[in-house]
């Protein structure tokens, strides 16, 4: 007879879980015990949830400070003169 | 980013006649996007100021690769995540404050069940969008993990990678990828519910 499975090993599966990587038999396990346990459903919906709110630092932007974007454009002024000089794009030979 | 496509291709063929006018478009129209990119990989300024300099550096020196049939902004997303990381991986010790991870995992009892009680908590989607300050404690709960949870998180829910690709990128085993995923969203979800616990949902 299998052993039940407890909190901790469930919690252990929770990425193998949401990824669908787990075998038949231990993803029956997993759910058998989460059917009866309502730490481990609470659990496993925080986990999801944030990890899906993740995602709101996808699309963010962060204003460069101003000196940093002038130092950064004379840097690359000068490095894109110099790409110019020793290397003409070969599309664009002048 | 939804910039108009036409205005990046216009660029790109700018840059690639080495025009230098074109770094103040390129600078002004990406240096923000990038940077928010960027700083998911390190909450240092400077070395984030530093790989941003980097990736638009290389973005110059790649913009005779940039294939016609892709979009602008993805390309550059993509290096500035490469060059990130390998910048990261050659300087972290210089600047990386070490946590450790153990407090921030769930405790359990001896019989394996779970030491205090779990709550559960919703969000709105709507509320997702509209609250910075729930998009900051995300950000700070990111920033916490160690360097080698903090990269696969980022890759894995964040950019959206496999976890095959980010093994590779990372040159680490399959299995030690997903391990440090799943102990990095553990964390996340604890920095989580302690913020939702304290405003008392």
């Amino acid at each position: 007879m299998k052993d039940f499975f407890k909190c901790q090993e469930c919690v252990d599966l929770l990425t193998d879980y949401l990824e669908g990587s787990l075998d038949r038999e231990v993803r029956a396990r997993f759910e058998e015990h989460m059917s009866a346990c309502a730490p481990c459903i609470n659990f496993l919906k925080t986990f999801e949830r944030s990890t899906q709110m993740l995602q709101l630092l996808r699309e963010q932007q962060v204003e460069v400070p101003t000196d940093v974007q002038q130092r950064i454009k004379s840097f690359l002024r000068q490095e894109i003169i110099m790409l110019s000089a020793e290397k003409p794009s070969p599309r664009h030979n002048r | 980013m939804k910039t108009k496509e036409a205005d990046g291709r216009q660029l790109v063929e700018r840059l690639r006649a080495r025009d230098p006018e074109a770094i103040d478009e390129l600078v002004d129209q990406y240096s923000k996007p990038l940077f928010g990119v960027i700083l998911n990989y390190t909450k240092n300024p400077s070395d984030a100021e530093e790989i941003l300099q980097d990736t638009l550096l290389k973005i110059i020196h790649k913009i005779d690769t940039f294939r016609e049939e892709s979009d602008v902004w993805p390309w550059m997303r993509r290096i500035a995540i490469n060059n990130g990381i390998m910048w990261l991986r050659k300087h972290r010790t210089r600047n990386e404050r070490t946590t450790s991870l153990d407090e921030l995992l769930p405790d359990f009892s001896r019989e394996g069940e779970f030491a205090v009680p779990v709550y559960g908590w919703t969000v709105d989607p709507e509320e997702v969008y509209l609250n910075s300050e729930l998009a900051g404690e995300l950000y700070e709960a990111v920033q916490l993990l160690p360097f080698e949870y903090r990269i696969p998180l980022v890759l894995k829910d964040i950019e959206g990678y496999s976890i095959k690709q980010i093994s590779s990128l990372l040159g680490l085993k399959e299995p030690t990828t997903k391990t440090r995923i799943h102990r990095a969203r553990l964390v996340v979800r604890q920095k989580l519910a302690d913020y939702f616990e304290n405003r008392g949902q």
